[in-house]
């Protein structure tokens, strides 16, 4: 990862925070998109923990854990399911 | 064989992470005030911003908060829009409808009917209207007929249960006195048949193209305006031919007045002429606001000490 990827990468994060607490959801969604796309999924998990824990999710549900793992299970599989298919084309 | 363990190693990892991270999340069900407090201390300079740019007075934030609100305004201000056209169509519609037919029924001035007009002179002989109200709605024959609060156009002349024809002022042998108002004058007014009557005047009366015909003997009753002239000097008479002012295939709706509504006395005939000539010089809507403070002086005692 260069400089400016993480540049990119960490402006990308702080948008997803700020998004999410300025409630616009279907933004932030596209942002999580683009940042799963281009870096990894793993890295959102966290942040839905601590989303979670400041808006008091886990006395009910947390709602952005939840979302979040399914996400990150869901964008893997993908991802190495591309990759069987691009490896064998190779 | 290095990539299966590869991708073995990936998959494991992943599952790895998720049972991690499913493992905290149940650390934090259990434990929802700790997770809390940690998440409002990790959270706490991305909660200080947040503020800032909610609560802000500085540039930025006003900006994205001005915008935000005039976004929401101008949605609002859209479906208010949206739903005041309907409503003003709604309105206006209720609005004519209303107008139209408190004219017809002469606006609290007498009790009228309103009669929807079903045959007119294009189907009917010439000059008869056939209306929809009848002897069960109170029709009497010799009723008048009015178009608008004081247009004058007929007489009822055949009632059924459910029916009634009107003869217009225009039928052939119809006769009628009318005041002729601009030369004042009273004449008599002959249907000519077509929609067209004709008033007959000594040669020498000035009259012209748009002078009022009323029918005295109908209260209200104006009947229409002269349309033409008819003048030769060789004649001992001149005709002004009389058309009434909205045309007979445009009548859609009517209203009948009352039988006593047609005078029956030459004095109470004369009345009204007089009443209508003095009237003339009253111009509606010039006048000065004095009455109230004239009446304050007479009727006050002190003043005329």
């Amino acid at each position: 990862m260069t400089f400016f990827q993480g540049c990119v990468a960490v402006g990308l994060y702080l948008g997803i925070i700020f998004l999410f607490m300025q409630s616009y959801i279907l933004l932030g969604g596209a942002a999580v998109l683009v940042y799963t796309l281009k870096f990894s999924a793993a890295t959102l998990l966290p942040l839905a923990i601590v989303l979670d824990g400041y808006y008091g999710a886990f006395h009910t549900v947390p709602v952005f854990s939840v979302c979040a793992i399914g996400w990150y299970l869901l964008s893997e599989t993908l991802r190495s399911t591309v990759n069987i298919v691009q490896s064998e084309h190779e | 064989m290095r990539v299966q363990s590869q991708r073995s190693y990936k998959r494991k990892r992943t599952i790895r992470i998720a049972i991690a991270t499913t493992t905290v999340v149940i650390c934090g069900w259990f434990l929802p005030a700790a997770f809390s407090t940690a998440s409002a201390i990790i959270m706490s300079p991305f909660h200080a911003t947040n503020q800032w740019l909610e609560e802000s007075s500085s540039l930025i934030p006003t900006f994205i908060r001005d915008r935000q609100s005039l976004q929401a305004d101008i949605e609002q201000l859209e479906n208010q829009l949206q739903v005041n056209s309907r409503t003003s169509v709604t309105q206006q519609r209720l609005f004519v409808e209303n107008n139209r037919l408190r004219e017809l029924l002469g606006a609290d001035k007498e009790n009228r009917i309103v009669a929807g007009v079903i045959a007119r002179p294009d189907t009917l002989p010439y000059d008869f209207l056939q209306i929809d109200r009848g002897i069960n709605d109170g029709i009497e024959v010799g009723a008048p007929v009015f178009v608008g609060t004081d247009i004058v156009v007929g007489l009822v002349v055949h009632t059924a249960a459910q029916y009634s024809f009107v003869e217009l002022f225009t039928t052939p042998g119809f006769e009628a006195t009318i005041f002729l108002s601009g030369p004042d004058v009273v004449a008599k007014m002959y249907g000519m048949g077509g929609g067209v009557a004709r008033v007959s005047l000594p040669q020498g009366i000035p009259i012209q193209i748009g002078n009022l015909v009323h029918v005295p003997s109908v209260e209200p009753g104006v009947f229409g305006k002269i349309a033409y002239i008819e003048n030769e000097p060789t004649q001992p008479e001149q005709y002004g031919y009389v058309a009434p002012n909205i045309s007979l295939n445009s009548l859609y709706q009517v209203s009948v007045g009352r039988v006593s509504q047609i005078s029956q006395s030459v004095e109470e005939i004369d009345q009204r002429v007089r009443s209508e000539i003095e009237s003339r010089l009253v111009v509606p809507g010039v006048s000065l606001e004095v009455s109230t403070s004239t009446d304050q002086a007479t009727s006050s005692p002190q003043t005329e000490i």
